[in-house]
């Protein structure tokens, strides 16, 4: 027998009462349970109707639907600093804590509380840069941000955010999927599948990074989770091809290149017919998008065609791996309709233990890397009519202690401060966001927030909102029951909607 | 009312039970006048037997309630007529009940045309005793207006009268001319306070629903000290973490805004106690001026398209639209209204005909980078519904404006990459609403711009970083190559 009459007899038996009764006694209990308790996910559509609010064509994954209500924003640009800047020396202006330098920590801030590095009674740490407050508002900024202090009248500060995650890995996790364990889709996979993208020629959700290392979460900081692998998050390598393999190998023409796909997605339509397997639904839509993109991505991601006064505008430099590269290419991505641009810049930990980011050392030109670009974002959003629709964010997953760090009870080499969970400062801007406004405060030292205090899922149930979504009803069922990315958590902060 | 100076604390914690017990007799008394009702039946004789136990539980428990009643009084805070009538309904209820359980048990012993009539009045009047405190009761805890504030508007007119629910905040046209206490303070207080510190229920023995009462001060005196609001007990109460007892709005009330608390700070700190003062004539910070800001956002225009009744725009002329080559997307779920852009990669269209029956759903059109003749825009007038146009790098004119003038509806205008001039951007001070206008890398002039404001000036100009050195460097890249 050769292969080919093997696969066609394999074929036959699948449809045989023998095979039928030999192989699924225990099977046949397993459908009338399930159909006994109403889980009879049949072909034809007679099990339940999906929960989910959200029906999707499998076959057109990035197709716009409707969102539950008039959005603010199209879309999103998230700039995530990972590692977590020190918000008490960026926007948290604490001229207390500067009298309480050096002096020991009471004990009364030290009960009860977990700190990834602090131990025993460590030191108070003063601000470690100048504070001017800046625009018609009078916001608060340092001296390491000279050139975002220009646009402050165009951000809404959350100055009280919290976490409960004091590990970069799942606090990044929690910020970009609302969950510290794996296995969540993230924001933009939500987001994604949600709404579509105006864009058919590019993915929904872009991912851009830059510092020289990968966020601690990885690519789950990034990835779909239960949803259809379509909807993660596309990440662009900084060096050579933007996306891996995109271009076609040496001759290899693209005519020749579509009938191949072709025929790959023809296979796999016969295979989904037979098998019923939604991801092969998925890969099917992959390859189309694949075929889309060699064309599409080359072209928007070469900064080159860009003016020179725009390079200059924000620092960047074509073929260096940057974060004003990473900021250039946001807007390009967003005017070309994508959906959800994430950006990660890592290198924000700042321990103390080692020059490139301790407060009186690396951290001005870690902070001198992202003014210059995040200024030009804005400024250069707005003139192109874009930040009225486009909803930038910028922050990170948790925040850094009032008191200098002293891992092992020893003295630091330099200044730094460790992980803080309970105050930290996140803004928003544009896409419907109030400018120069401040939504809650911290105490004298920025230890604890005093009031509007807003919390992770918070902070996504407002980006959901401004894109014209209902967090609460932005769902999907999986094993069993429906899933959320706020899941039971989130109120909007209807204080920085304009 | 009795006065007692302090009552001790285990008074006032029993007497926090009142509200817990207080619905057992209630229910008791009730069932027991069914019982005894629906016992005079034949069908239902066999449950006669149950009415002198009911009375008994009932009878016993409304001496309690009205006993731990009398304890929560002693608390103080609320409004002298009407707990008079709650208190005294309250005791009449216990005392009927007892008299109806009394005879009640006499006459199954002896029964007597008269007493029997002396039985069903004294259980009657238990019951309607009981509704009387009920309400008086319900009135205390919820305020006299609980039960009439959601009465449908529609069904007004047949009862004659306002319920005071439609009492709108009045809406602030001119906000220096507006007098600080009156038009911002008080209607903070209107919303948040008075529902507990009114002449009914006066929590605290305070009132707030006009400047007399807050003069008056509550318990402990004074309640704002006049250029000094963190000494202002009004003030205190309302920083104070919700977790604390002293907490204003109590916990489970929502909070106020922050804009309200700054408001509030600013109208203690610059002087309080004067009323008629306006608020040009205090001093603002910027954080003042913000949340000034933010306390009247309620006020700003709301464009009038939203509101009006619009069909759906049938399947047919959508799929016409998008085989033209158009990007038809409703704006929210179930809403007729629709935004279109030009589909990626599809051809220049000719004109905008495949559109002209969407004339009415249409609220925001996208044509960026597509090249606009004057035949293109030629019907644009026509869609008197647009809020947002798109023309970035169409190589628009002044001529193209024109067309623009006839969109009354237009808050969001992008002209920018297209060579439009001072003339142009002069006609749209026509359009009446307009919010924002996108002028980068045109050949405006800052004096343009400059007379341009003059005539409109809610609206937003933005000309991008330096509108002169762009100018030589613009040209347009037009055709979205994608």
């Amino acid at each position: 027998m050769n292969i080919f009459e093997e696969a066609l007899m394999r074929q036959a038996e699948y449809q045989t009462r023998r095979h039928f009764l030999g192989k699924c006694t225990t099977g046949l209990g397993a459908l009338a349970l399930s159909s006994l308790i109403g889980c009879n996910w049949m072909k034809d559509g007679s099990g339940p109707a999906p929960v989910s609010g959200i029906v999707r064509d499998l076959s057109k994954p990035f197709a716009p639907l409707a969102p539950h209500f008039a959005p603010k924003a199209k879309s999103v640009i998230f700039l995530h600093m990972a590692g977590a800047p020190s918000q008490l020396e960026l926007f948290d202006y604490k001229p207390a804590l500067q009298k309480l330098d050096g002096l020991d920590c009471p004990q009364s801030l030290l009960e009860g509380k977990k700190f990834a590095f602090i131990t025993g009674v460590p030191k108070m740490l003063g601000p470690q840069a100048k504070f001017k407050q800046y625009g018609q508002s009078g916001a608060w900024v340092s001296e390491h941000l000279p050139e975002f202090s220009r646009m402050v009248d165009e951000v809404s500060f959350l100055k009280a955010m919290h976490t409960d995650q004091f590990n970069h890995a799942p606090a990044q996790l929690l910020m970009q999927t609302g969950s510290a364990r794996l296995g969540k889709p993230s924001m933009g996979s939500w987001v994604t599948y949600g709404l579509g993208s105006e864009n058919e020629n590019l993915p929904g959700f872009m991912v851009l990074l830059s510092g020289g290392k990968a966020p601690d979460a990885g690519k789950a900081g990034y990835g779909s989770g239960f949803l259809p692998t379509v909807y993660q998050g596309v990440e662009c390598r900084q060096h050579g091809e933007p996306v891996l393999y995109v271009g076609n190998p040496a001759g290899m023409g693209r005519d020749l290149r579509k009938q191949s796909i072709e025929a790959i997605n023809a296979v796999n339509q016969l295979h989904y017919e037979e098998m019923n397997d939604p991801e092969t639904i998925s890969r099917i839509s992959q390859y189309e998008m694949a075929f889309k993109m060699q064309v599409s991505v080359p072209e928007v991601m070469d900064i080159q065609k860009e003016p020179a006064y725009i390079h200059e505008m924000y620092g960047a430099e074509p073929g260096e791996a940057s974060f004003a590269n990473n900021c250039l290419l946001a807007r390009r991505l967003v005017e070309k309709g994508v959906r959800f641009v994430q950006l990660f810049d890592w290198g924000w930990d700042s321990h103390g233990n080692d020059p490139t980011n301790a407060l009186d050392k690396g951290f001005g030109n870690l902070c001198r890397n992202i003014d210059k670009p995040v200024a030009a974002l804005l400024e250069d959003l707005k003139m192109r009519g874009l930040l009225d629709e486009t909803l930038v964010v910028w922050g990170a997953e948790f925040g850094r202690t009032p008191m200098q760090e002293n891992r092992e009870g020893k003295e630091m080499s330099f200044k730094g401060r460790d992980h803080h969970t309970d105050a930290f400062t996140v803004w928003m801007a544009g896409g419907g966001i109030k400018g120069g406004y401040t939504h809650g405060e911290t105490d004298e030292i920025g230890y604890y927030g005093t009031s509007g205090r807003t919390s992770i899922f918070d902070l996504q149930a407002t980006i959901l909102n401004q894109l014209g979504m209902d967090h609460e009803k932005l769902t999907y069922a999986f094993q069993g029951r429906n899933f959320r990315l706020t899941d039971v958590h989130g109120k909007v902060i209807k204080e920085v909607i304009a | 009312m009795f006065e007692v100076a302090d009552p001790p604390e285990i008074v006032l914690f029993f007497g926090r039970f009142h509200p817990l017990l207080v619905h057992l007799p209630i229910g008791f008394l009730l069932i027991a006048f069914l019982l005894e009702l629906f016992s005079r039946f034949q069908r239902y004789q066999s449950i006669r037997h149950a009415v002198s136990f009911v009375l008994f539980l009932g009878a016993w428990s409304s001496i309690l309630a009205a006993g731990l009643g009398y304890f929560l009084s002693l608390g103080g805070g609320y409004d002298e007529d009407a707990l008079a009538l709650h208190q005294w309904m309250g005791i009449g209820t216990a005392i009927a009940a007892l008299g109806a359980l009394l005879l009640k048990t006499r006459l199954n012993n002896q029964a007597s045309r008269l007493k029997e009539r002396i039985y069903v009045l004294t259980l009657s009047l238990t019951v309607v005793l009981m509704m009387g405190a009920g309400h008086y009761g319900g009135s205390l805890t919820h305020g006299s207006d609980y039960l009439t504030t959601y009465f449908p508007t529609s069904l007004e007119s047949f009862t004659g009268g306002s319920t005071g629910k439609n009492k709108k905040v009045k809406v602030i046209t001119n906000l220096p001319e507006a007098v600080v206490y009156t038009d911002i303070i008080q209607p903070i207080f209107d919303s948040r306070c008075i529902s507990c510190h009114n002449p009914t229920k006066q929590k605290g023995d305070l009132r707030l629903e006009a400047f007399a009462g807050l003069q008056a001060g509550g318990k402990g005196g004074s309640v704002v000290e006049a250029g000094q609001a963190y000494r202002s007990e009004l003030y205190k109460r309302l920083l104070l973490p919700p977790e604390d007892e002293h907490a204003m709005p109590p916990k489970g009330k929502e909070p106020l805004t922050e804009s309200e608390l700054q408001l509030i700070a600013w109208w203690i700190n610059e002087g309080g106690a004067a009323a008629g003062k306006k608020v040009k004539e205090l001093a603002q910070t910027p954080s003042v001026k913000l949340a000034l800001a933010n306390y009247t956002a309620g006020n700003k225009w709301e464009n009038p398209v939203f509101a009006k009744k619009i069909a759906h725009a049938p399947e047919q002329v959508l799929q016409a639209a998008d085989r033209a080559g158009f990007l038809v997307m409703p704006l929210a779920k179930g809403q007729p209204f629709l935004q279109v852009q030009r589909k990626t990669g599809a051809p220049v269209p000719e004109d905008l005909s495949a559109l002209a029956p969407l004339a009415e759903q249409l609220v925001a059109l996208d044509l960026n980078g597509t090249p606009v003749s004057d035949s293109l825009l030629a019907a644009i007038g026509t869609f008197g519904n647009l809020t947002r146009l798109y023309l970035q790098n169409t190589q628009a004119t002044d001529a193209s404006i024109s067309q623009l003038v006839n969109l009354p509806n237009l808050e969001y205008l992008n002209l920018y990459g297209n060579p439009i001039t001072d003339k142009g951007i002069m006609l749209l001070a026509k359009i009446p609403h307009l919010q924002k206008l996108y002028l980068w890398k045109t050949k405006v002039t800052p004096a343009g711009v400059a007379a341009l404001q003059q005539k409109q000036q809610e609206l937003q100009i933005i000309i991008g970083n330096s509108i002169e050195t762009e100018v030589k460097d613009q040209q347009p890249s037009v055709a979205q190559s994608e």
